[in-house]
């Protein structure tokens, strides 16, 4: 029998406290911060966006990431260094397995999409760099003057057509006969070559160059950007409040949205990580680092930059939420719209963007990585063979099924959902499992200083409520939707309605009264259905025909997520029943001698 | 995280224009308050645990509760 203090000894562990901040602030550094922020914030009141947002920090944010840390210390006394066996450690109950299985199937998920993502930033910032982007959009703007609106359209139109190309969105398989395609393998070789070499010399030693580097880029693209003439007006379209806003329910369900996701809680990547920590280390002051790394390049970096250049060079239709079509479709253009040294900057921030994403889905593997040698007693050539093989199986539909991005967009709502439910599940167990008192003084074990004496109260009561409210809300404004899309027959109707009657359902009331009028169509009997439907012409067809294979993607990327689950469940409760139930009993067996 | 990418009719929004921002000249006083406010505490966030991570304080693990010494002696 070995003291687990001992057995922690011989684990890998975090080579020094300013390479955990750097590795944990990489983890949860990504695109979310620099593109998903600035249009999440100016579409939902600009400056009066940062109530909701700071609240969310402090009442679910920082709560939870310092639940997720003690919690992961915790297991790591256990030999655990996956979220399932870290929760079981703590739990040892069946429901455990469940809510573990989501902190290994979400990181695996989520990284089978955003490699694609992370090779995309790749190639844009080598496009830049060698000239490639620009010689695209030369022909667009060919006869055109610069710095006139005519120009900057053209410009912002053969930005989203070079997305539209290189991301494959108009067809499907495409990505596999494009250059895009080596830029995924590439990728795939980078991330899995830093994982193999192991948390301190791999993800530490890359996150610890890496981090400065990107934010160092970071501010000096920000210096360009202030500089800029008219920068105020940019400035004041994402900063000046709509107060009127905050009364919207969904504006504060958006930025506790923003802080959940960008913080990376319920991923299970905290629990992965902070279990390579030692027994003593500190948990409050490092997780409180890392949260605030995280939210100085989001804020700071990722609220100066990229709205406030897209709203000066393109106005303000070119702000969406969605963080695909910000980082894409629009920064790419005032990349190229910037004068002086527009290639440069450009080149450099997807040049930052890449080195985010490569330290996020770094974050996204370890978890796996950990598991698979925790719970099956795998060595590490055989743990990332496997997972990189599984992980492929997986990108490489997401890439095949590129059309609209249908595939990545559901797999990404899928895995939003089991976050929340994750995040949930991990804040009662810390609150009412540990025990909120027992919990906080295990987080004050060895801390820099210690939690807020309110800190009990928040974490048992206060942050689930929100918490449940959230996904309350979440389902509310994101589920019908999706659960729409997912049916072929009502996407089917919904796209020869528009066919039919392209001008009818435009204005602000315009989506309800397509669903009212699909919604009818679809309740009569297939005969008494008008003949646009039944008998359409040639392309009505076509798009009814598209139509229906989106929805049937849109379905098998949810069952496909489904089957993940229980197949990754099935995994857990084996691994439980031998390794990791044994590894766990030899701990405790030990501890209990220890303090006998 | 999230991507949500639209159809391909983006396009055809993404050209028009929005008419009540065409008159923002500036940042409002509510808007610098927001800007500075929020890049200001972020910003002391950040400089606080910077500083306590690098102070050279030795962490609290090194600085164990004050010996309870029996004394036997009666106030």
């Amino acid at each position: 029998m070995t003291n687990p203090d001992l057995q922690d000894q011989q684990r890998e562990s975090w080579g020094s406290k300013a390479g955990v901040i750097l590795a944990v602030a990489g983890s949860a550094v990504g695109l979310g911060n620099f593109l998903r922020f600035p249009g999440t914030a100016v579409n939902n009141g600009g400056g009066a966006f940062m109530v909701p947002y700071i609240i969310s920090f402090l009442v679910l944010g920082i709560p939870i990431v310092w639940c997720e840390w003690t919690m992961g210390r915790l297991g790591g006394r256990y030999g655990q260094n996956n979220g399932a066996g870290i929760l079981y450690a703590i739990w040892r109950k069946a429901p455990a397995k469940g809510i573990g299985a989501l902190t290994l199937l979400v990181p695996i998920v989520v990284y089978m999409y955003y490699v694609l993502l992370e090779a995309l930033c790749l190639r844009y910032s080598i496009a830049y760099f060698t000239g490639g982007f620009d010689a695209h959009i030369g022909t667009a703007v060919e006869g055109l003057t610069r710095g006139t609106s005519e120009y900057n359209e053209a410009v912002a139109g053969a930005s989203v057509g070079y997305a539209m190309e290189q991301f494959a969105l108009k067809e499907n398989g495409a990505m596999y006969s494009s250059s895009m395609f080596w830029y995924v393998i590439t990728c795939f070789i980078v991330n899995f070559i830093i994982i193999y070499r192991g948390v301190t010399r791999g993800i530490e030693t890359f996150c610890k160059f890496a981090m400065p580097l990107l934010i160092g880029c970071a501010v000096i693209v920000l210096v360009r950007v202030l500089t800029l003439d008219n920068i105020g007006t940019g400035l004041g379209f994402m900063w000046n409040p709509k107060w009127e806003l905050l009364k919207n329910p969904e504006v504060w369900m958006r930025a506790a949205g923003q802080i959940f996701f960008s913080l990376s809680v319920g991923f299970g990547l905290i629990l992965c990580y902070s279990s390579y920590l030692k027994p003593s280390d500190d948990v409050v002051l490092t997780s409180l680092s890392a949260s605030s790394a995280n939210e100085f390049c989001e804020v700071v970096l990722g609220g100066l930059i990229v709205v406030p250049a897209a709203f000066l060079f393109l106005g303000s239709s070119h702000t969406p939420e969605s963080t695909f079509q910000v980082g894409f479709f629009t920064v790419p253009a005032i990349m190229h719209l910037m004068p002086f040294g527009g290639n440069f900057f450009g080149g450099m921030w997807f040049g930052l963007l890449f080195l985010a994403a490569v330290t996020s889905s770094l974050s996204m593997l370890q978890p796996a990585i950990a598991f698979l040698e925790d719970g099956f007693g795998l060595r590490r050539p055989a743990s990332v063979t496997l997972l990189a093989i599984i992980t492929a199986a997986g990108a490489s539909l997401v890439m095949y099924f590129s059309i609209n991005a249908q595939a990545l967009d559901f797999t990404d709502f899928a895995c939003e959902f089991m976050m929340i439910v994750a995040g949930l599940a991990q804040v009662l167990i810390f609150g009412w499992v540990i025990g909120a008192q027992r919990g906080v003084a295990e987080a004050n074990r060895g801390s820099d200083f210690k939690l807020p004496r309110f800190m009990p109260v928040m974490v048992k009561y206060v942050t689930p409520s929100f918490l449940i409210i959230v996904l309350v809300l979440w389902c509310t404004y994101n589920a019908p939707d999706r659960i729409r899309s997912m049916s072929p027959e009502f996407k089917g109707i919904e796209a020869a309605l528009t066919m039919q009657f392209p001008d009818e359902f435009d204005g602000t009331d315009g989506p309800e009264k397509k669903i009212a009028r699909v919604r009818e169509i679809k309740a009569k009997p297939a005969s008494a259905r008008p003949e646009w439907y039944t008998k359409p012409n040639e392309e009505t067809k076509t798009k009814i025909a598209d139509a229906r294979l989106n929805a049937n993607i849109a379905r098998f990327s949810i069952v496909g997520v489904g089957l993940l689950f229980i197949i990754i469940t099935a995994a857990i409760d084996i691994a439980c029943r031998n390794r990791i139930g044994a590894t766990i009993a030899h701990a405790e067996h030990t501890q209990n001698l220890l303090e006998a | 995280m999230q991507s949500h990418v639209a159809p391909i009719e983006i396009l055809a929004t993404l050209m028009l224009a929005d008419e009540s921002a065409s008159e923002i000249t500036g940042l409002t006083t509510g808007g610098w308050a927001m800007m500075l406010g929020s890049i200001l505490l972020v910003t002391s966030l950040c400089v606080f645990c910077i500083s306590r991570i690098f102070s050279e304080s030795k962490p609290s693990e090194h600085h164990h509760v004050p010996l309870d010494i029996d004394t036997d002696k009666k106030f």
